[in-house]
């Protein structure tokens, strides 16, 4: 049984009428990359926020490796989190301020200084040193907020939507950055970015209104539903229709509107993909249908959609 | 986690000399230091310089008058021994500065102390020292490092009017005015505390570091009023007598801020323990509301 990083037990936080968090019961397994989701208002910021001491939990706990949160000197240097809206001291140089964030850490003056100027060079920010935050854009404000999270060797460390507002690159480099650090650590990342988690993460929890509704690995998670868009040249007939309902690897067929529908697969691994998708070819081309564009609807979106009863819309959530 | 409370303090006294927040403060109490002090001295030499005798003579004149006793007795309330004291015993001169500045400090140290949590606490700038260290040494850390500010003004103010009064007033000896100001010094912080403990509460309390300091002058200034309000109503339309209600002053760092210069030493330590006291229970009000709060 593998080592438990985070164990959540019967957490939940009012705020004072509105239930941001019911009753949450999570263990985040030790040295994995661990999605949380869910849409806004689900209670994703609200957990961070308690498991970093910025909130007071109404009932429950967290541990991290055994350690109650509220203990934080036990905690010191073990736990780190990027908080989606912490600000900087305005008017004050970035490195000083993660040379304070260090020296908190445990390090001396010297080490301090060092354990800064490594961490701004992780994010490849090593010529904001001495400017202000201030004067930072919002990108490089998020990766200083991000590298403040990986000064010193933090075992288990929150990143709260990392890559939200950063353009394509920005949020690319950062996504490599912590898929490089999830060796020997705990990696739990909050995102709206369903292809994003699906793309990085091994572990994956659906939060919804407070409560959460799904977790597991994202093999467990992708492979109980696996969606394909398919836009045809003709519209599809019932003929057609039928025969790929019928088979084994067909969950089911939904139509979108007159050339589009969406088939829903029960994969038992992700191999027999490759099978669908023949599958599907040789029923169209045996019915005179031509594919003008088959998507891989992201299975992870398809269930959210389906947990949150969001609509699916191009591979975007809402 | 000691070393975090000094840390705390010292990066926060670093910033706000940074952000300018500190150098502000510094100049506003030595601009009112400086001011009440030349209130007194200044009208002291030109008094002197007209007399035309030696300045020691001519100063025990003034300060052996009636007036300037009874004057002494009205602001301070106090007994005739203990205007003596002040007026005689004492250097007269700074006396009467340290009895206007302890009018005035309450009111500095607000300047000073109000934002030592609100701001960050409105803007969430406490979230990455939270992951670092407990919230009891981001509170104590913030609070000493208000209260140092204070003490720096503070003792540059005084040393800079007990030089003037040593070398240009010339009517003290070095060692009464230099024992005298730093016995006026202490009272000057001790009475200093309370009030940056009080600022350290309400700092806890709001997320706004305007309301804060809204709210510390405030409260600081309308408790006497109050109390005032109330002695007079007691004395013109209760038939009280003047000294019934005083008691109530007691009630605030203020009612004690005199008894710091006492020459009795009972009397003193009673003010030195209440200021302490006053301290203790804001810090541990503030304390509490920042333990509980959400960050």
């Amino acid at each position: 049984m593998s080592e438990i990083a985070v164990r959540i037990t019967n957490l939940s936080k009012k705020f004072n009428r509105t239930v941001a968090l019911d009753n949450v019961s999570l263990d985040i397994p030790a040295n994995t990359l661990y999605g949380m989701l869910g849409p806004n208002g689900a209670g994703k910021t609200t957990l961070f926020g308690v498991a970093a001491g910025f909130l007071k939990a109404t009932s429950g706990e967290i541990e991290v490796h055994g350690i109650n949160v509220k203990n934080i000197s036990a905690l010191r240097g073990r736990m780190s989190m990027l908080p989606q809206d912490a600000s900087f001291q305005s008017g004050i140089p970035v490195i000083e301020q993660l040379t304070l964030f260090a020296r908190l850490n445990g390090f001396d003056a010297p080490a301090a200084a060092k354990a800064a100027a490594e961490a701004l060079d992780l994010v490849g920010l090593p010529d904001v040193a001495k400017k202000n935050a201030r004067a930072l854009s919002h990108g490089m404000l998020k990766r200083v907020a991000l590298c403040q999270a990986f000064i010193g060797h933090a075992e288990v460390i929150f990143l709260d939507e990392p890559t939200a507002g950063l353009d394509p690159d920005n949020a690319r480099r950062i996504r490599d950055l912590v898929k490089a650090y999830k060796k020997d650590r705990t990696i739990i990342f909050s995102s709206h970015n369903l292809q994003e988690v699906q793309q990085i993460c091994d572990h994956v929890c659906i939060l919804h209104k407070g409560r959460v509704m799904e977790c597991g690995t994202m093999d467990e998670l992708t492979s109980a539903s696996f969606l394909l868009r398919v836009t045809l040249d003709r519209p599809l007939g019932l003929a057609a229709e039928g025969e790929l309902t019928a088979h084994p690897l067909v969950a089911g067929v939904v139509r979108e509107d007159d050339l589009s529908f969406q088939m829903k697969l029960n994969l038992q691994n992700s191999s027999q993909k490759t099978d669908a998708m023949k599958m599907l070819y040789d029923v169209l081309g045996r019915h005179g249908l031509f594919p003008r564009s088959v998507n891989e609807g992201a299975s992870l979106e398809a269930r959210f959609l389906e947990i949150t009863g969001g609509k699916f819309d191009g591979g975007s959530s809402s | 986690m000691n070393s975090h409370i000094g840390l705390i303090a010292q990066y926060s006294m670093r910033f706000a000399m940074r952000t300018g927040g500190g150098i502000i403060f510094i100049l506003v109490l030595l601009t009112v230091g400086f001011s009440i002090a030349s209130l007194f001295i200044s009208p002291v030499e030109s008094i002197l310089d007209k007399s035309g005798i030696p300045h020691a003579d001519a100063y025990k004149l003034i300060s052996s008058s009636k007036e300037v006793k009874s004057a002494v007795s009205w602001i301070t309330g106090a007994d005739e021994a203990q205007s003596n004291y002040l007026i005689t015993e004492k250097p007269g001169l700074l006396s009467a500065i340290l009895l206007f500045l302890l009018m005035f400090i309450p009111y500095t140290t607000c300047l000073g102390a109000f934002n030592q949590t609100a701001g960050d606490i409105g803007s969430r700038g406490f979230r990455y020292l939270l992951l670092r260290t407990e919230r009891r040494n981001i509170f104590f850390g913030r609070f000493v490092g208000a209260v140092s500010f204070t003490v720096i003004s503070s003792v540059f103010t005084m040393a800079v009017v007990a030089l003037y009064l040593q070398f240009k007033v010339g009517i003290y000896s070095g060692a009464d005015i230099w024992m005298w100001s730093l016995q006026g010094l202490v009272a000057i912080l001790a009475l200093s505390l309370p009030y940056a403990a009080l600022c350290a509460w309400f700092s806890a309390i709001l997320d706004s570091a305007f309301g804060a300091l809204a709210i510390c002058l405030l409260v600081t200034g309308f408790t006497v009023l109050l109390i005032t309000l109330f002695q007079s109503v007691g004395t013109l339309s209760l038939n009280m007598q003047p000294g019934d209600l005083s008691w109530l002053q007691r009630l605030t760092p203020w009612g004690w801020k005199y008894e710091l210069l006492s020459g009795k030493l009972q009397i003193r330590s009673m003010a030195y323990l209440a200021m302490a006291g006053f301290t203790g229970l804001f810090l541990w009000l503030g304390l509490r509301s920042f333990e509980k709060r959400d960050l």
